[in-house]
């Protein structure tokens, strides 16, 4: 038991000056629960000024005619494209929608190049 | 034959004018708006605007007049929340510039460039000699953060298209939390297709 209150009073002993300084430390209007939050943000200190200096992208997308009218463009080639080749499956005999269909009459259509009407003459 | 050869060249002018890029070099203070998006111009406007805003507020010599010394200012990070791609360094550097030839301010680096300071420091500690060895623990400490943020409004109607930018730069003491200073541009533009 004596050498229990020995090693406590010890114990005080060495912390006593710590927590004095540290209530030195305190300037004045200083909050007292400072270290809580200096604690904190020790830690998180690197991860959070990594990007000083730098721009952070938050954009979001905004409507834009000419951007609309050139997308479509886009999908109606890439859209014409894509027909261009099933057709050429198609003309071979097989599609990937309809699978082999060897007889099936669409009115000349299914041809590599389908003339107009009023290409005709020429 | 002649005829021929004229047909080749006339062919030869048409097919080299129409496959080659021209480039014109221009001044950079030069307005050259093609797209309506965000251009050197706007960069330029702002960057005008916001050194000569921070070098005219009171805040510096309000600093001066409490702690004797010049202001020491880290630039932090500018939110771009517009619709476009900004890159606010192109006119946050124009500020810093003006802090360094004003004479009136301090920089001191932050985010990847005092990593990179720090690693320079690390690696004297082992290879330089000790008269050139720098020491860990001098940086100088920043008073005042520059922070920053770039909004948009867009507004749209069939070929009609109305932007409106608004970038906002403000300085804050590390300290106490408080804003000191808040300079802000507006650009307006309309754009018909």
């Amino acid at each position: 038991m004596k050498t229990l209150y020995l090693s406590l009073a010890i114990l005080l002993a060495a912390l006593a000056p710590a927590a004095q300084a540290d209530a030195q430390a305190l300037l004045p209007n200083q909050n007292p629960n400072y270290a809580v939050s200096r604690d904190k943000y020790m830690g998180l200190a690197d991860s959070l000024t990594r990007l000083h200096g730098t721009t952070q992208h938050d954009t979001y997308a905004a409507p834009d005619w000419y951007e609309q009218k050139l997308q479509r463009r886009d999908d109606r080639r890439e859209f014409r494209q894509q027909l261009r080749l099933e057709r050429a499956r198609y003309h071979r005999g097989y599609s990937d929608y309809y699978g082999y269909q060897p007889y099936r009459y669409d009115g000349h259509r299914h041809q590599r190049y389908y003339r107009p009407w009023w290409l005709w003459p020429f | 034959m002649r005829i021929l050869v004229l047909f080749f060249l006339a062919a030869l002018t048409l097919f080299s004018s129409s496959c080659s890029r021209r480039v014109v070099r221009i001044s950079p203070d030069q307005q050259v708006d093609i797209s309506g998006r965000w251009n050197n111009t706007d960069s330029r406007l702002v960057a005008e605007q916001m050194t000569g805003d921070i070098l005219r507020a009171d805040w510096i010599t309000e600093h001066q007049q409490t702690k004797t010394v010049k202001p020491v200012v880290i630039v932090g990070m500018v939110a771009n929340k517009s619709h476009e791609h900004i890159e606010a360094e192109t006119f946050v550097k124009d500020v810093e510039s003006s802090f360094i030839k004003s004479e009136k301010v301090r920089l001191v680096q932050g985010g990847k460039k005092r990593e990179e300071l720090r690693a320079e420091k690390a690696d004297m500690q082992t290879n330089a000699t000790s008269a050139s060895m720098k020491k860990f623990g001098l940086e100088q400490g920043a008073d005042y953060i520059l922070q920053g943020s770039i909004n948009s409004i867009v507004d749209q109607h069939k070929r009609d298209r109305v932007v409106y930018y608004k970038v906002n730069l403000e300085l804050t003491n590390i300290e106490t939390n408080e804003v000191v200073w808040i300079g802000e541009k507006e650009i307006a533009k309309k754009v018909t297709n």
